[in-house]
């Protein structure tokens, strides 16, 4: 299976996370689905020119994380989850709000008014149809 | 002992000196071309025959030993499977045999027509000799070329070498060197023989400490 | 077989000016051990002796399961080696290269050769003294990696080469670890090439090793943290941070041992943290050097 992946340099995230988001996109938008084999780790490695133990790494997380299972000796597939794209999302959503209670901290902005902010940013992007 | 590649490394050597060896061997065949165009000619002849295998002496190590540790490619011989016992081998082989090969053909030439000329055989015992001033003075070369990868020192060995050709004349002053020139026939006096004797045995010091000395060597680049 | 393609245990060289220490260095198989040091901290040094080229005054040296130097011949069979000052014959052609290390290698790919060739963008037929800098290491990197050797160790590989050849240059070694047998060393300054691409760092100075570990494990441990002090006190010492630059009320602090347990710590002090940052591998690499010097156990 070709990755397809392309890493940037200029992002500030280290190489597994990067690998981990791609990989996360691919089963997200259902061009890998359920059960279907990755590319094997030195394959990834050779593919992305980057150094193996980085793709291990990321496939570890992803594991972890239950969106690939690995067997021994037979290379890594995607979970059997119907849900997967959720998933994914789900924790995109987790992520973003992590940053914004760390960067509302920074700011010493308070939970209050965050939470307003937060209402705002929600009532903005609803169509226009579905607004009272 | 790796013989196919120590052969290999030495048909390397004679073919990146092939230009030069070439020039050398056309030179020697000049100067025994000479031997045979009158008496003038012929001591031009001898002259440069002798200037021949001077300058293979100094050539051949310089060109496959100074010079390539100069350049660098010394580090490229040495990633190659073989030890350092093999490299010295190689060396000393393939100079060895590029020399002796051009030097026994200029020398039975140049010899060979002095013999052939009737009443000249005196001269013979000291042609030996100056043939193998040269040779001494590649070994010594060689030796010093290979064991101290030094290019300054291989330049201060060659300078003293060639010194030492000008003591040729202080030879003439033993009793029992000159006496035979004129004589028809060769005579091997004690004296021709113990400076033939001392040459052999400088010749095979230098290759035997060649290899002594490289056995106990810790740094090759 | 053995678990290291190169091993390294207790090694020292002494020079007038300079001495190699108890250098301990182990190339798992499979991977690629990236060797980071400052000019003259020791790389080719440590590289020589490892090819057999230089004999170590103590210490044991284990390459491919031989030992070195006195197994050396045997050794390099298997191994590739490129360094930025081994060049090859000026007066000779690459073809006349190719074909002689072909003569000594019977592991040699022609076919491969010939892929190499087009994406190095070199000619066969020129000469080494027509070449530029830059061609002639592709061409020496060439001769080394045609012959698909199990262990390929190069001395700054990609000094002197243009982005796109190192690149190039950085796409090969990748490749060849697809096979999980053949394992690379290699040294540079360049430490975003070996960010990139190694799976085992090994930092150098002065002749000694500095630090070795896996390159995850050095890029996870190693942060900067930006914190922002309550009022006019120093920032407290806390295990596992090794500098703070402290301005006024706000500081920075490096740590080698990161845990979330650190800025946790600074915010039970009533430390606010601003940020977390991640550092690239040169960053650590100077970091890394420039403490050790001062003394500061890394």
């Amino acid at each position: 299976m070709l990755s397809g992946f392309v890493l940037s340099q200029a992002d500030g995230r280290p190489m597994y996370l990067q690998i981990i988001e791609q990989v996360r996109r691919r089963i997200a938008v259902g061009d890998w689905k359920a059960g279907e084999l990755l590319p094997s780790i030195r394959q990834l490695a050779a593919d992305l020119q980057v150094s193996v133990i980085t793709v291990k790494r990321a496939y570890l997380e992803l594991e972890r994380e239950g969106l690939i299972l690995t067997h021994h000796g037979k290379g890594s597939v995607v979970a059997a989850r119907t849900d997967a794209a959720t998933q994914v999302y789900e924790q995109e959503l987790t992520t973003h709000l992590e940053q914004a209670a760390h960067l509302a901290g920074v700011l010493g902005i308070s939970t209050r008014e965050v939470q307003a902010r937060l209402r705002d940013a929600i009532e903005q992007t609803k169509p226009a149809a579905v607004k009272p | 002992m790796n013989r196919a590649l120590v052969m290999r490394l030495i048909v390397k050597d004679w073919y990146l000196s092939r230009v030069p060896l070439a020039l050398v061997a056309l030179a020697g065949a000049v100067s025994t071309g000479l031997l045979y165009s009158g008496e003038t000619a012929g001591l031009a002849g001898l002259i440069s025959a002798l200037i021949a295998l001077v300058f293979l002496s100094i050539l051949i190590p310089q060109l496959t030993v100074v010079n390539e540790r100069k350049q660098g490619n010394l580090a490229f011989v040495m990633s190659l499977p073989i030890s350092p016992a093999e490299y010295t081998m190689s060396k000393v082989l393939g100079n060895l045999s590029a020399f002796v090969l051009l030097w026994a053909a200029i020398v039975g030439a140049v010899l060979g027509t002095i013999a052939s000329v009737p009443g000249a055989g005196g001269v013979i015992p000291l042609g030996v000799i100056a043939a193998l001033a040269p040779f001494v003075s590649f070994c010594l070369l060689l030796a010093v070329a290979i064991v101290t990868e030094s290019e300054l020192l291989s330049m201060v060995t060659m300078g003293i070498t060639n010194v030492a050709y000008s003591f040729w004349w202080f030879l003439f002053r033993l009793p029992g060197f000159a006496e035979g020139l004129k004589s028809p026939v060769p005579i091997w006096s004690d004296t021709i023989l113990t400076i033939i004797g001392g040459q052999i045995a400088v010749i095979v010091l230098a290759l035997a400490l060649t290899f002594y000395l490289q056995s106990r060597k810790t740094d090759f680049v | 077989m053995n678990e290291f393609a190169v091993q390294l245990t207790g090694v020292g060289k002494d020079y007038r000016f300079f001495s190699l220490n108890d250098v301990r260095l182990e190339v798992p198989v499979g991977q690629i051990m990236g060797f980071i040091g400052p000019n003259g901290a020791g790389k080719s040094t440590t590289i020589r002796i490892l090819m057999g080229l230089v004999h170590q005054d103590r210490g044991e040296v284990r390459v491919l399961g031989h030992s070195m130097p006195k197994k050396q011949a045997a050794a390099k069979r298997d191994i590739g080696f490129a360094s930025e000052d081994m060049r090859l014959y000026g007066s000779s052609t690459l073809d006349w290269h190719m074909r002689f290390v072909r003569s000594v290698y019977p592991s040699w790919d022609e076919s491969y050769a010939q892929t190499l060739l087009k994406r190095f963008d070199l000619r066969r037929e020129q000469r080494i003294t027509g070449m530029s800098h830059g061609q002639q290491v592709k061409a020496g990197l060439l001769l080394a990696l045609a012959r698909r050797p199990r262990l390929l160790i190069l001395d700054e590989p990609t000094t002197g080469l243009d982005p796109v050849a190192r690149h190039e240059v950085i796409r090969e070694l990748t490749a060849v670890m697809q096979d999980d047998h053949r394992s690379i060393l290699f040294s540079s300054h360049n430490t975003h090439d070996i960010e990139q691409i190694s799976d085992q760092i090994t930092f150098i100075d002065r002749g000694r090793i500095i630090d070795c570990r896996d390159k995850e494990s050095f890029l996870d441990r190693w942060r900067r943290i930006r914190v922002e002090l309550p009022g006019d006190v120093d920032v407290p010492a806390l295990p596992g941070i090794i500098g703070v630059l402290q301005t006024g009320r706000l500081a920075v602090a490096t740590t080698n041992a990161f845990d979330v347990s650190l800025p946790r710590a600074y915010e039970a002090a009533g430390i606010r943290v601003h940020a977390v940052e991640n550092m690239t591998l040169e960053e650590i690499f100077v970091t890394n050097v420039h403490y050790s010097r001062e003394g500061v156990a890394v």
